[in-house]
């Protein structure tokens, strides 16, 4: 008896009782797409996660303040002069973050302003889509320039390349206003990566746009601008460093925390503390690997359950099928022979239901990635799991009614109506 | 040397008080080509003998040799593939499997026996034609009359030509017009050299026979050769 004749006896089995088979396979095809879909929903966000605050700052270390401290123990530019000539480093910029105000002759809104050095370019990987990024002579002498994002001039000006416009900028924080003549046009979102439109997705979606009841966009000036409306003579908060090598970011950073202590004198209050990036990466990484393989292990239960089903059927499906055992046997069918029908027949079960569920998961999983628009990502091992898990369960919940079909006594199987 | 050859052939249920001697030390041995009637009320062990013999149930104790070979104590998977090679089943209740055409079920146990598609089909066909059943090879059980059912079953259990034919009560179902198809096919069997041990309860049938041989509570009471 070969296998061929087998998966056509389960087939046809399968087909005669087909309202029957599609209820079993109902829990295995509820399992697997369940499981696919939270798998690959999972993949895909994380993924997409990652890249976000890789991006943000691959490579890149930085080292804050802590703001219970005195003003005085703040990085200032010397400083920053003086770690950038150390040995590993490649770019060091203050991180200035603030909130203001623009007005435009037509139009007017809020702006959330990132503010650095030169170097800023490269630490937050700003593409310029136009234009050019300020120089070292304009943040020296505090030029009034600015980028803004495409997204940002449609808004404001209904075209996305506005260089040589103004911008009226009025920083919340001091009140002060700056004549802003913009110089560049960047490719970002929020997050500092990626197209604009996800930023423009992050706001809608976040209600940010709604609730300032304006247009919101972002500005990058030199953070020496936004030093001359505080009226301040440069201290930060926070500055981000990039290394030369990524390998060297904790010997780089904690390098920098070094010099800032010495020239603070404040060696010993933890006045300074260093944040790797990619220690968060990893960290965020395992964070969302455990909370998906949760998901999917709660949701394998329902293939388990499933099983079961698969289980009750085919155990009523030997049962019916007892004096067509006792034939078969009768007519020369071994014990093998009965067990392997059997076990056919709910491994089929299980595949299809496998694949069903897989296809559905799929789908599943593209509507729930269309709709929150992240990625999703299909890896070759989701498939291998559908199909290696349906049939494992096809085998382990068939073997037993499989076994007690081919263990019957042809007497006793032909005796039964 | 005789086909069949059992020796103190004892079926037992329930050993102890209530038991039931299904078969009480039977002896008895059939030759190559004979035509044999067993004959017996229900409850004579008629029906436990014919299981016996067509190697479908194991006996309380007892030698049965087969051809030769001791199948006393053989294992599951070797009867089955004595049964195959040896016996033809025909059964008072047809036994055909509903959910198949005449066709398949006249393969089965030719597919048990490992044959390619095309000489199963074939031996099938043949089989089915030699009933006069050519023309409904392709229905179903359910799509026959009884008499057909009957005829496809013998169609089985001659296709993959077994030197025994072993029917049980095979007119048991059926009107005296299939009744007597079925006898005929039955003679003419033994005609062309098979075996054919013929269970009844029915005396005419048994008639029918060279050899009747009668059973009552589970012994053999008398044993009739007739030319």
């Amino acid at each position: 008896m070969n296998i061929k004749e087998n998966i056509r006896i389960a087939v046809f089995s399968i087909r005669s009782n087909l309202m029957r088979s599609v209820l079993t396979m109902l829990g295995i095809i509820i399992g697997v797409s369940s499981v696919i879909a939270i798998i690959t929903v999972g993949n895909g966000g994380r993924d997409y996660i990652i890249n976000q605050v890789r991006d943000m700052g691959q490579n890149v270390v930085s080292v804050s303040v802590d703001t219970t401290h005195d003003s005085s123990e703040w990085i200032t530019r010397d400083d920053i002069e003086l770690i950038k000539k150390q040995e590993n480093v490649a770019y060091v910029s203050p991180q200035g973050m603030s909130i203001g105000s623009t007005q435009t002759a037509t139009t007017s809104g809020m702006a959330f302003v990132i503010s650095g050095n030169t170097d800023l370019q490269q630490l937050s990987a700003l593409s310029l889509s136009q234009g050019r990024f300020f120089n070292e002579d304009e943040y020296n002498s505090a030029a009034p320039v600015c980028l803004i994002p495409t997204m940002g001039a449609q808004m404001l000006f209904g075209r996305s390349d506005v260089r040589g416009e103004y911008i009226d900028y009025t920083d919340m924080n001091n009140g002060g206003t700056v004549h802003l003549r913009v110089i560049g046009m960047v490719e970002m979102d929020l997050m500092g990566s990626g197209s604009s439109d996800q930023m423009a997705d992050f706001m809608e979606s976040s209600g940010l746009m709604g609730s300032m009841g304006t247009n919101m966009t972002m500005l990058i000036l030199p953070s020496t601008v936004i030093d001359q409306l505080a009226g301040s003579d440069g201290r930060y908060e926070m500055i981000n460093i990039m290394a030369t090598d990524e390998s060297k970011l904790d010997e780089v950073g904690n390098l920098a925390a070094n010099i800032l202590y010495n020239r603070h004198n404040n060696a010993g209050t933890g006045a300074y503390t260093v944040t790797n990036m990619a220690t968060y990466i990893d960290l965020l990484d395992n964070i969302i690997k455990i909370l998906t393989t949760f998901i999917a292990g709660v949701s394998a239960i329902s293939l388990v359950v499933g099983g079961i089903g698969v289980m009750n059927i085919m155990l009523v499906s030997v049962t019916e099928r007892t004096r067509e055992i006792g034939i078969r046997k009768a007519l020369g069918a071994r014990t093998g022979t009965i067990l392997f029908q059997f076990l056919t027949e709910s491994v089929i079960l299980c595949l299809i239901g496998g694949v069903i569920g897989f296809i559905l998961g799929v789908a599943g999983a593209a509507a729930v990635a269309y709709f929150m628009n992240i990625p999703i990502e299909m890896k070759l091992s989701t498939i291998a799991i559908a199909v290696g898990f349906s049939s494992a369960i096809g085998i382990f919940f068939g073997i037993y009614p499989a076994r007690r079909a081919a263990n019957m006594l042809p007497i006793d199987a032909l005796r039964r109506e | 040397m005789p086909l069949i050859d059992i020796h103190d052939v004892y079926k037992i249920y329930n050993p102890g008080e209530n038991e039931v001697r299904a078969l009480d030390g039977v002896t008895l041995s059939i030759d190559h080509g004979e035509f044999v009637a067993i004959i017996g009320h229900s409850g004579s062990g008629k029906s436990t003998l014919m299981n016996m013999l067509g190697l479908l149930d194991e006996c309380t104790s007892g030698r049965y040799y087969l051809d030769g070979h001791n199948v006393s104590h053989l294992s599951d998977d070797e009867l089955s593939e004595i049964r195959n090679k040896q016996i033809g089943f025909i059964f008072q209740g047809f036994n055909l499997i509903s959910s198949l055409t005449a066709q398949a079920n006249v393969e089965l146990p030719l597919i048990y026996r490992g044959m390619k598609r095309e000489e199963r089909s074939r031996l099938a066909t043949e089989a089915l034609s030699r009933v006069g059943l050519e023309k409904r090879a392709g229905h179903r059980p359910a799509q026959l009359s009884g008499g057909q059912q009957q005829r496809a079953a013998i169609a089985r259990a001659v296709a993959a030509r077994p030197p025994i034919i072993l029917a049980d009560e095979p007119t048991g179902n059926l009107d005296s017009k299939s009744g007597e198809d079925v006898m005929r096919i039955l003679h003419e069997l033994h005609e062309e050299g098979r075996t054919v041990i013929l269970i009844t309860h029915d005396n005419e049938i048994a008639d029918e026979a060279q050899r009747v041989i009668r059973i009552h509570d589970g012994r053999i009471v008398e044993d009739i050769k007739r030319g």
